[in-house]
Order: C-alpha cells, then structure tokens, then sequence
C-alpha cells in the first residue's frame, strides 16, 4: 500500500471509531443522533476516497484481495445502512454498523494485501462481475443480519417487559422484519448471479465450472439457506422469531464463507 | 425599571382560588394591565393549573401593583389570595418563567403542553401591543428554553399515562397504528379511554365485543365501529390487530388455545393484547406464543413508573439548559443599561462633530462640494472610529458583575446627562 491510501486508510478507521462511539452516545442522549450521522457519512466519504486511491495505484477493480474485498465489502455496507437511513430514519441501526464496520475494516490491516505474483486468471470482465455481485450480496445480507439483531433484541425486551435504554431507540418490529426480508430477497437475486457468472468464469479459466472448491460448496449451502428462508416465508408464513434465528444461521454460514475459507481452507479462492 | 413575575400555581393554591383568578383572555388582561401607570410591559399566562403575570414595571411596590391588577381584574379582595402568591424578581422572574416553559413546574412533569400555552399567552399578548423588548425577548428565550428542553433531553419523552403507554407498545410492534383494526371486549370506561389513546394514534375499524348490546352500540357509535356479539369474539380475533379487553368476568374471556388457533389463522401476524381488567381477561401465558404480545394493566403502570422515573432523573440536565439560557438572557439584560449610556455618549460625540464642522466649514468658504464631502467624512469617521472601543465595551461590561460601576464611570468621565428613559433599574 503506498502512503496515500494508507494513510486514507487509517484515517477512515478513526473515523469509523468516532462515528461509533458518537452513535451509543446517542444511545444515552438523544441530540447526538445528527453527529453521529454526519461523522458517519464523512467516514464513508474518506472510506471512498481509500478505494478510488487504492484502484488508482494498482489500477484494477479493488476487491480482488481480501483486503480490499474487505475494504470494498464494508464501503458497501455503510453505502446500504446510509440509504436505509435516509429511507426509513433507521439512526439506531448505525449503533451497530459503524462499529461492524470499524472492527472488520480494522481486521483487514491483518490480511493479505498483495500476491507475491499476480494471477493472470484473476483479470477480465467476468471475474468483476463475480467478485463485484458476491460482494454486493454479502453486504445486503449483512445488513439483514443487522436488522434482524435489532429485531430480535426488540422481540427480547417486549417480551420480557424490561424495557432497557436501546428499546426507546428501536423501530417497531414489523419494519425490521419486513426490511430483513427485504434485504435478503435482493441479496438472494445478487448471490445466485454471482455464482453463475463465477461459474462461467470457471469454465473459462479453470476449465471447469463447478469443481466443489470449499468457497464453491459453502457459497451453495448459503444459497440454499436462504432459499429455504425465502421459501418458507413466502409459503408456510413464517415471519418473526423463527424467521430470524433462521437467517441467523444463514449468516453464520456467510461469515464462514467470508472469514474461514479465505483464511484457513484450502481452495482456489485462497488466494483472494 | 424592574422585571416582576407575580403568579399562583397548583403548588401554591387549591383548585377553587385558581378558578377564581383564571384569565379568560390573557391576551386582553395583558392589554389592561400596560395601561396601568407605571406599567411598560406585560404578559399575563394563565391556564387551569396556573395564573402568572410578568411585567416591566416602574415602581416601588411592583408585587402590590401587580397584585392590585389581579384583584381589581378578578374582583376578588387581595386578601382572598395574598397568601398564595409567589413574586420573583429580575432574572428569578425570568428563571421561573423557564421553568414553567420546559414543563418542570408542571403537575405531570416534563409535559409538553405548558410550552404551548405559554406561547399562545405571549403571542395573544403581543398581538395587542402589550409586550415590548424585554418580554418578548425575554418570552422568545423562554420558548427556546423548553424547545431545547424537550429536544436535548427525554423528560417530555415517554408515555406517563396507561393509554399512552399502551400506545408506545404497540408502536414497537407494528409500524404504524394507522389503519389497524381494534377489538374492544367489554365495553367499560377504562377500555374506552385505552381505545381512545389508540385512536389518536391512528388506530381504526373498531370492534366492540360486549355481554350487553346496547352498550355494545353505543360505543361502537363513539369511535364509528360496529358492535358484535360476544361469541364472536374468536372469529374476531382473527381480524383484529390489537385487543383491548376490560370485562368483570371471573375467569379469563381469552385462553391461550383460543389465541393460539386465532394465530394459526393469522399466518403469524402480530397480535396485542391490552388487558386492564382486574381479574385478568386473557391467560397470561398468551405472552409466550409467538407473534403475541400480552400486556395487563400493571405492566402498563410499570411501564408509566418506568418512564417517570426516566422524566425526573432528566431534571437535572433540563436545569442545567435552564441556567445557560439564563446566564445568556441576564447578559442581554444587563448590556441593555448600557444603551442609554451610549447613545447620550453618542450623542455628544455627535453634537460636537456638527458644531465643530460647521464652524470649521464657515472659515473655508472656498471648499468645493467634493473637498467639503472629505472633510465631512473624515470628521465622522473620527467619531466612530473614537467611539467604536468604548461602545463595544460598554455593552460587555456592563454584564459583568461591576456593570454599574462601569457604567457610571463612563458617565462620569464624558458627564453625560441621561435623556428621558432612564436607567432600567
């Protein structure tokens, strides 16, 4: 990394670090919500100034490491949560975004940068479109993941009758259960394009498409959790709690994708 | 001049006098009591837990003069109330009247209203020519002060009411209350007033469910609902969004078989229920199937606790607003006795400028218009440029604790004479 998108780079991390301690001040008083706000959109503004350096310098898309897969995954959930936010006045939602956000961005400085030799196979227009549609899924479904932790920790409190200071700050159940949903219609739609177009990039690269690579088999088990999600929704009605702790165990599978694989398995995505 | 607050409140004096010396039109009370001798400006608020007048008055008794208005207005005896009055002066008049705008004086505390008819008094005030720079000043800062106190803090956040807590509730389950269909079983007062609340919020189709008809009816009538019989409350029940129930019956009306098969019908939509009934109408193990929320009326007296304990323990933070807005009205106060000191400083200046101009003009009669400008110029710039240190200052110092000191100072030191209006104090 040169100095420039370092540089960038730290300063959007103390930015995110701010943001999130201002918004669970705004936890505690209430007219702290438009700094926290604010701080957040300058930290993603800085966040966008990181990714345009860091493409202007290595002169690729900028998600092909998991470092900047990260850096890109992250800008994109913040892009959502700002959007929802000016959509649905979702402020508490930034409680846990921002530090998300903060924790993953800060987790990126440990991981894989650069390769020591560039992989010709990992240029072209059809890797761009996988990695850029994955990335986008993953970030809608951590933003369902998000929602539905409010909402759980909505259902939580009324049923408990112990209404706590978050409780004052959440939306009412029914909107986070219905933009979860939302959300992981879209990131469904994403992720089934990304696999087939990462398939069709296999077939021209590898010279197979599907050669059940461990991110190829957990990329299908998410796919196929959130299929049985989405199904049972929309046929058998399920919405609330059962719903929730479901897409819970789908996202499970997401961070596994994301963080083990990469990290720890042997595939050829490793290098990524 | 003096700033004078004379008032009576809930804390002070019982319901009879309050109604006794309530203002029917503060508005023109206000009026009435500027065209007492003595009497600059005036605002008098009133509303049922409260009759205050605030003036800018210039005399010895202020209190006796403001009291002898009230009595005079009411036509009832000083005596009769004398006992009840608080008065305040200056920034204490001021300090009050802060106090009653954020809602901390106020019977429920922290209630929003007060804010409302606060203004509404001053603006009723203002509009017929009652007020003048103080209270309006002083009345804008007060509406500042409790728009910041309900803004900054949470004392006027939160339900403190069973209605209105029951209505918080439903709010965290549903998005809206708007366009949800209410089930009502009993037809009692407190379901009514629940239901009410509800309405307010949004809440229609209203369904009332209750062993007699008639009464039935004729609250369905009130909120524009229909009345069912009471066996069909569980085909109801399938429809409803929120169920309010308050019967007498002994034992429970809804069991949590019948919520369950409502639900199953339901495909998981949430259901509230509010029972206020004591015996309880609906099996409390309701609350443990999904999707159904089941609150009774002590959860709901816990909730309004809850939320006034949050109100009081705020006290502190609204205070805290209070004395900065204060501290900033006391300096906009106090930086107005230096006015008069200035202008008669800038008179003087002005008065010699013009002499010496003119004078020194007789003697060149041989300027033309352009050079005659120059001098002209040169000799206000000099004046202002002279005075400009002195103003700034003046109007600073005067808001320290020395103002007057200062103030006589500067007085002294230019011997200037003090035009018509006088000190404020």
């Amino acid at each position: 990394m040169t100095q420039a998108s370092g540089g960038l780079y730290v300063l959007t991390l103390i930015l995110y670090a701010a943001s999130a301690a201002t918004y669970f001040g705004f936890l505690y008083w209430r007219h702290w919500e438009r700094a926290a706000a604010w701080t957040g959109r300058l930290a993603l503004t800085v966040h966008t100034l990181t990714i345009a350096a860091r493409v202007a310098e290595s002169g690729r898309p900028p998600f092909v490491y998991l470092f900047e897969a990260t850096l890109f995954f992250t800008w994109l959930l913040m892009l959502n949560y700002t959007l929802l936010e000016a959509i649905l006045g979702l402020k508490v939602a930034g409680v846990f975004v921002t530090p998300v956000t903060f924790i993953l961005l800060f987790a990126a400085a440990a991981m894989p940068k650069e390769a020591a030799a560039f992989d010709p196979t990992l240029s072209g227009a059809w890797v761009a479109v996988h990695l850029s549609l994955s990335i986008l899924a993953y970030a809608a479904f951590t933003m369902a993941f998000v929602l539905t932790l409010m909402y759980l920790l909505q259902e939580r409190q009324l049923r408990a009758k112990a209404f706590r200071l978050i409780f004052r700050r959440l939306p009412s159940l029914e909107i986070l259960d219905t933009w979860s949903h939302r959300l992981i219609d879209v990131g469904f739609a994403l992720l089934t394009l990304g696999i087939i177009s990462g398939s069709i990039w296999a077939g021209y690269a590898w010279g197979s498409h599907w050669s059940w690579d461990p991110k190829e088999t957990f990329s299908i088990l998410t796919w196929a959790l959130y299929g049985v999600y989405l199904i049972l929704r929309a046929r058998f009605g399920w919405n609330g709690r059962k719903a929730a702790y479901l897409s819970l165990a789908a996202y499970a599978m997401v961070l596994a994708n994301f963080f083990v694989v990469n990290l720890f398995l042997n595939s050829l995505h490793r290098r990524l | 001049m003096s700033l004078v607050s004379v008032g009576l409140n809930h804390h002070t004096a019982p319901v009879e006098l309050r109604e006794r010396l309530a203002f029917a039109d503060p508005g023109l009370a206000s009026a009435a009591l500027t065209k007492l001798a003595g009497v600059e400006e005036g605002v008098v608020v009133s509303t049922c837990n409260r009759a205050e007048v605030f003036a800018m008055v210039q005399a010895d008794d202020a209190e006796g003069l403001v009291a002898g208005f009230v009595s005079a207005h009411h036509g009832v005896p000083k005596d009769a109330f004398a006992d009840h009055l608080y008065v305040h002066y200056e920034l204490e008049a001021a300090r009050h009247l802060f106090t009653v705008a954020t809602g901390l004086d106020s019977m429920i505390l922290g209630e929003t209203q007060i804010l409302g008819q606060v203004k509404d008094c001053y603006l009723a005030a203002k509009e017929r020519g009652a007020t003048g720079k103080v209270l309006s000043e002083l009345f804008e800062r007060a509406l500042r002060t409790g728009k910041r106190g309900h803004a900054e803090t949470v004392i006027s956040q939160n339900a403190v009411s069973v209605g209105y807590a029951a209505v918080e509730l439903a709010r965290k389950v549903f998005r809206s209350l708007e366009g949800r269909r209410t089930l009502i079983i009993g037809a009692g007062q407190m379901s009514e007033l629940v239901a009410k609340h509800l309405e307010a919020g949004g809440l229609n189709h209203v369904v009332v469910a209750n062993r007699t008809r008639e009464r039935a009816e004729e609250m369905a009538a009130r909120f524009g609902g229909r009345a069912v019989p009471f066996d069909q409350v569980p085909a109801e029940l399938v429809q409803a969004d929120v169920v309010i129930s308050s019967t007498s019956a002994p034992g429970f009306v809804l069991t949590t078989e019948a919520v369950r098969a409502a639900m199953r019908s339901r495909r998981a939509r949430p259901l509230f229920l509010i029972d206020i009934a004591v015996p309880r109408d609906i099996d409390p193990a309701c609350h443990g199937v999904e999707n159904v929320f089941l609150y009774d009326i002590d959860d709901l007296q816990a909730v309004v606790e809850a939320n006034l304990e949050d109100r009081k323990r705020e006290v502190g933070k609204v205070q805290r607003i209070i004395e900065e807005e204060l501290k900033s009205f006391g300096t906009w106060l106090s930086s107005l006795d230096a006015i008069p000191v200035i202008r008669s400083l800038r008179d003087k200046a002005e008065g010699i400028r013009r002499v010496e101009l003119e004078r020194a003009l007789a003697r060149l009669p041989e300027l033309t218009e352009k050079e005659r400008g120059v001098v002209e110029a040169m000799s206000s710039l000099i004046v202002n440029k002279l005075l400009n240190d002195p103003t700034l200052k003046l109007k600073e110092l005067a808001a320290s604790d020395d103002g007057r000191t200062y103030l006589r100072a500067a007085r002294e030191l230019f011997n200037l004479k003090l035009g018509g209006e006088g000190e404020r104090r």
